[in-house]
């Protein structure tokens, strides 16, 4: 599969802080890759650098053509972008109003924009809120609504800046599992940016961000064994792989298991 | 200080959002706060939202629009998003703001505007930054530093470790944890990670479709499965471990923290 977004020596500076020097990363078209680092790694100065509002400078590319600062919307057809903190973002009363707004913004059909709406809510289960007021919906609800407006005018790559950090983990399982579903349909590539390892697990591939360099690479259980690192980071080990490598060191399990029934299951047969 | 809210509800265009709710939060307690509209309560605890029915009672005084002066600087609510809280650019003049409305003036500024950063664990170095310029982690201390400044009683914090990583996390649970023991403050904190607040609560209050489902001692209502099974509440890990292993006849206890899980489980494998 073909690249669909790279940056080839990137170099960042804010001010006289060097954020990013000589920093590389392909991303396969279709994949789902996790990027997780501490509050100062500089997660979303790179989320900031691809959708281009921070100049560039020539080393980003997404398809074929680079990110250009000064025409951000030559890009932002192909970007999905969910920027999970920042929920005082809803511009109108109720649900229905803003989601149909992007859509409005392209010139799209009335029944057309209905039809989309319907078709991604009903995938994420949240058809339910489209009545409601967005005043009227708790933090998780807003998370939901807003991770299904990014999809929308369908992009190519979706980038999720701590996109769950306020779900509960029901609304979250439920979330996700659409996502995937999306994603198969649509070869949507998904770049998740996160503090929270637990929300990684589920993805393709995980880079450990540190000071701007890429410490540690590989599929997410992978990574996770590096426990002592990882803790060095400031980033803590997901519950279950925690207990995994505890339980492992007495030599009670072998390896790590992501799901509490199985182990418990595998300890008390 | 404690506070009492009776009978309390809370309408918006003839909605009923919070409905009957009698709490009281104690003196020098963490309380956590979960479910839906946990921010509309803590509004109503801090005089942010006065059309209220019924009465919330702080310490002594009654909430009212005549001693708004009073509960301002009694009670500090840490608000989810940092950046709705800062008026200024720089960290120097934002903490220099708040100290020149102080109705004691220091003696000595600079020294108050150290301390002030000191009680938080931030160096004096942060003085002269500029506060876009600090991570998510270092706003949310420098909220914090912000809000003792007043000296308040009570200290709400409204979501406050979804942007956190580990080790910010950490640092936060510490200073809660000082500021109750040491200062003898009251704190709410309002989040969605039950793992968090069965960590650190000493009582819980669970929201539900605008009522009170419980509020009572953390450790109690987290282990009252059939209150958290039938009304589907999140279940901090470390006890579904433990009652999926009840599940299987194992007599494993409940345990707050991880360790005393591990040894328990190698007891009965």
């Amino acid at each position: 599969m073909a690249n669909i977004l790279e940056i080839r020596n990137l170099n960042y500076q804010y001010g006289k802080t060097t954020i990013f020097k000589d920093f590389n990363l392909s991303v396969k078209e279709g994949s789902y890759i996790g990027i997780a680092g501490n509050n100062t790694s500089g997660k979303t100065t790179l989320i900031k650098l691809i959708t281009g509002i921070l100049p560039s400078k020539n080393t980003i590319t997404i398809g074929y053509s680079y990110v250009d600062n000064n025409r951000i919307q030559d890009h932002s057809k192909e970007l999905g972008v969910v920027l999970g903190n920042n929920l005082t973002a809803f511009l109108f009363e109720d649900v229905y109003k803003e989601m149909a707004f992007p859509l409005e913004n392209l010139n799209k059909e009335t029944t057309e924009i209905e039809n989309k709406i319907l078709e991604i809510t009903k995938l994420f289960g949240i058809s339910k809120l489209l009545d409601k007021r967005t005043e009227d919906l708790t933090n998780s609800e807003k998370q939901e609504v807003l991770l299904a407006i990014s999809l929308l005018h369908q992009p190519k790559i979706l980038l999720l800046d701590n996109a769950f950090s306020m779900m509960t983990s029901k609304a979250k399982q439920k979330i996700k599992k659409a996502l995937k579903e999306y994603q198969k349909k649509y070869n949507l590539t998904i770049i998740l940016t996160t503090t929270n390892l637990e929300d990684t697990l589920d993805t393709d591939y995980l880079y450990i961000l540190n000071d701007g360099n890429i410490v540690v690479e590989g599929e997410p259980l992978v990574v996770l064994k590096e426990d002592t690192l990882l803790s060095r980071l400031g980033l803590s080990l997901p519950f279950m792989v925690d207990l995994s490598l505890k339980l492992e060191f007495y030599e009670l399990i072998k390896g790590i298991e992501t799901d509490m029934d199985r182990m418990v299951n595998g300890l008390w047969k | 200080m404690e506070i009492t809210l009776k009978n309390v509800g809370y309408r918006y265009k003839n909605k009923k959002i919070l409905d009957h709710i009698n709490l009281k939060i104690e003196h020098n307690c963490i309380t956590g706060i979960t479910g839906e509209y946990k921010t509309l309560l803590c509004e109503i605890i801090d005089a942010t939202k006065l059309d209220y029915s019924g009465s919330v009672v702080v310490g002594d005084a009654l909430l009212n629009k005549e001693n708004l002066k009073w509960i301002r600087k009694e009670v500090c609510l840490i608000q989810q998003n940092p950046q709705n809280q800062f008026f200024t650019n720089n960290v120097k003049e934002e903490i220099a703001f708040l100290i020149s409305r102080l109705a004691y003036q220091p003696k000595d500024i600079n020294k108050k505007m150290e301390q002030a950063l000191e009680m938080v664990g931030l160096n004096k170095s942060y003085l002269d930054k500029e506060i876009k310029t600090l991570s998510s982690g270092e706003k949310k201390l420098l909220q914090v530093a912000i809000g003792l400044i007043y000296n308040p009683n009570i200290i709400i914090f409204d979501e406050p470790f979804v942007e956190l990583d580990f080790i910010n996390q950490r640092k936060l649970l510490k200073l809660i944890k000082v500021l109750k023991e040491k200062y003898q403050k009251t704190i709410i904190i309002t989040s969605n990670n039950c793992n968090l607040l069965y960590e650190i609560t000493d009582d819980i209050v669970i929201l539900k479709k605008g009522r009170i489902l419980a509020a009572d001692n953390t450790v109690k209502v987290y282990q009252n499965m059939t209150l958290l099974k039938e009304n589907d509440i999140d279940m901090p890990d470390l006890i579904k471990f433990t009652m999926l292993a009840k599940q299987k006849k194992v007599k494993l206890s409940f345990h707050r923290d991880i360790r005393d899980l591990i040894k328990d489980v190698y007891k009965h494998v």
